[in-house]
């Protein structure tokens, strides 16, 4: 399940603020308050109209009001000090038909895990 | 894997990868045989250093039997190289890359915003099939790819795990040309050998006695049309009824006909969605329930699920508390009850996954045998549980979940 896609290249210069502007209202769902997390929506504020990030465990059907798209994410292992690496799951409690045809971006190791719950082709299971 | 026609590396921004070929990760030979021994490939992001959490990939095996799902770009990964770091199912699109933002490369930031946009173009898709049962794609895999890469010894028992219903003749073990000729004489009547509900056999096909009788396989619209044309001759004909509700189990025997007619055109035969004949656009159903009622607990985490013959409730019970099973003496048992209402009844008793003791501590699961008793799929049941520390007990609660 590791990836990277070529890893090789060197680091990209530093450049001018990227201009790519999506006019989307997103909701991020993923680890709340973790420096992830908020890098992940620092970048979308950048990049879309509006950003709204909530807990992945406490997602809810009403949450996905005047949303374009939702974002599930999380951290694929859990990085507590001195804690032993894990998976870690938020348990998003919203489930395959709560979604369906609703924009969803899965990324990370919740990704993962909201399709291993639901079966979707995109699991962690078949991977 | 790479596509790079694909939209998603043109729209709305457009992504103008730097290609290098790099020597290609020693998996995809063992993978795929033959496999080049240099890979194209462009960076998405720049790593920071030798720690760096794992992406997610996925298998190709049956990924777009139906156009449902599509694959989009593989990656650098530790299994083949046809697996999926971006796809789509449905409205759904996975992006598989973990990293930190200023990670990305210029083409890594426009390909995840166009996965972003992509997965809005979907609005409405409906995932249609779900990823629930073995293909015969991974059987082919076991046979072809797999199987050589364990000593001659252990062989017959990897077929084995992927093959039931029958002995093995020793000789598959050593012989790729006999395993080619033995598992084509069987492919068009696969089909598994349970429903999923046993984990040791959960991923095994066998041969359909029934359908080799019949001498057609379960893919073929043919077999439909047999079907049909025994049933006109005889309603009550006992090869049709058993084979129709095996591979058509959402229609009456007395309704296939028209339904066959009506739905012809937009019929398929999904393997990963449960071995079953379906209707395009109809969405796929979730085997989970989902609480009705009772309140969330912050203790417990409980989860539902059910195949044709058994339900499973999960429970993730936080550190420090446990719950019990009815090994258990002068203790409160979690209760699972089937409810009124459902089109199953309860068809034994449940199996739990506790200790010794009949303690059950952080993730445990309770089986429940079931028995269908009408034609419907909704299943509605209770349960009843207490949670116990080291000094005392929380009042018992009731969590209904169904689907």
């Amino acid at each position: 399940m590791l990836l990277a896609f070529a890893l090789s290249l060197p680091a990209p210069c530093p450049q001018e603020p990227p201009a790519e502007h999506l006019p989307l209202r997103v909701l991020y769902a993923g680890n709340a308050g973790t420096p992830y997390s908020k890098a992940w929506t620092t970048f979308l504020a950048a990049h879309t109209d509006t950003v709204r990030a909530v807990a992945g465990r406490t997602l809810q059907p009403a949450d996905l009001v005047d949303v374009d798209v939702l974002i599930l994410d999380g951290e694929v292992e859990d990085h507590t000090p001195g804690g032993e690496m894990q998976l870690v799951s938020e348990h998003v409690p919203l489930q395959l038909r709560d979604l369906q045809g609703v924009p969803v971006l899965l990324m990370g190791g919740e990704g993962g895990f909201f399709s291993d719950d639901n079966q979707l082709k995109t699991s962690w299971r078949h991977g | 894997m790479l596509r790079p026609d694909h939209p998603i590396f043109r729209q709305p921004f457009v992504v103008t990868p730097s290609f290098e070929r790099i020597p290609s990760p020693d998996n995809f030979e063992r993978w795929q045989p033959g496999f080049p021994d240099t890979v194209e490939t462009f960076a998405i992001f720049t790593p920071r250093g030798d720690k760096e959490e794992p992406g997610l990939v996925t298998s190709d095996a049956g990924f777009e039997s139906l156009p449902d799902a599509e694959l989009v770009l593989g990656g650098i990964n530790m299994k083949g190289p046809r697996y999926a770091a971006v796809a789509r199912h449905g409205s759904f699109v996975m992006w598989g890359f973990h990293c930190l933002p200023e990670q990305l490369t210029d083409s890594g930031r426009r390909l995840f915003l166009n996965s972003l946009a992509y997965a809005v173009a979907h609005r409405g898709a409906q995932v249609e099939t779900l990823r629930q049962r073995p293909t015969r794609d991974e059987l082919d895999r076991a046979f072809e790819v797999f199987v050589d890469q364990y000593p001659a010894e252990q062989r017959l028992g990897v077929l084995t795990r992927h093959l039931g219903g029958e002995a093995l003749p020793p000789a598959l073990a050593a012989d790729a040309a006999a395993r080619r000729s033995w598992l084509a004489a069987r492919r068009p009547f696969l089909h598994p050998v349970d429903d999923g509900s046993n984990w040791s056999t959960a991923h095994q096909l066998a041969v359909d006695p029934q359908l080799q009788q019949l001498g057609v396989g379960n893919a073929s619209l043919d077999l439909l049309d047999r079907l049909a044309a025994r049933l006109a001759a005889d309603a009550d004909d006992q090869l049709a009824t058993t084979l129709l509700q095996r591979y058509v189990p959402d229609v009456p025997p007395a309704a296939f006909a028209d339904w066959l007619r009506t739905e012809r055109e937009r019929l398929y035969f999904t393997e990963a969605g449960g071995w079953v004949w379906r209707v395009r656009g109809t969405p796929a159903s979730s085997p989970r329930l989902r609480r009705v009622d009772g309140e969330a607990d912050q203790l417990l985490r409980l989860d539902a699920s059910s195949t044709e013959s058994t339900l499973t409730i999960t429970l993730r019970v936080q550190q420090g508390w446990h719950a019990w099973s009815p090994k258990a003496k002068d203790q409160s048992p979690v209760k699972v009850a089937v409810l009124p209402g459902s089109s199953f009844v309860a068809a034994g008793e449940p199996s739990f996954t506790d200790d010794e003791h009949g303690m059950l501590t952080g993730y445990s699961e309770i089986q429940l045998p079931i028995r269908r008793t009408d034609q419907g799929r909704r299943l509605r049941v209770a349960v009843t549980y207490t949670l116990c520390d080291e000094a005392t007990c929380k009042p018992p609660r009731t969590v209904v979940l169904e689907r």
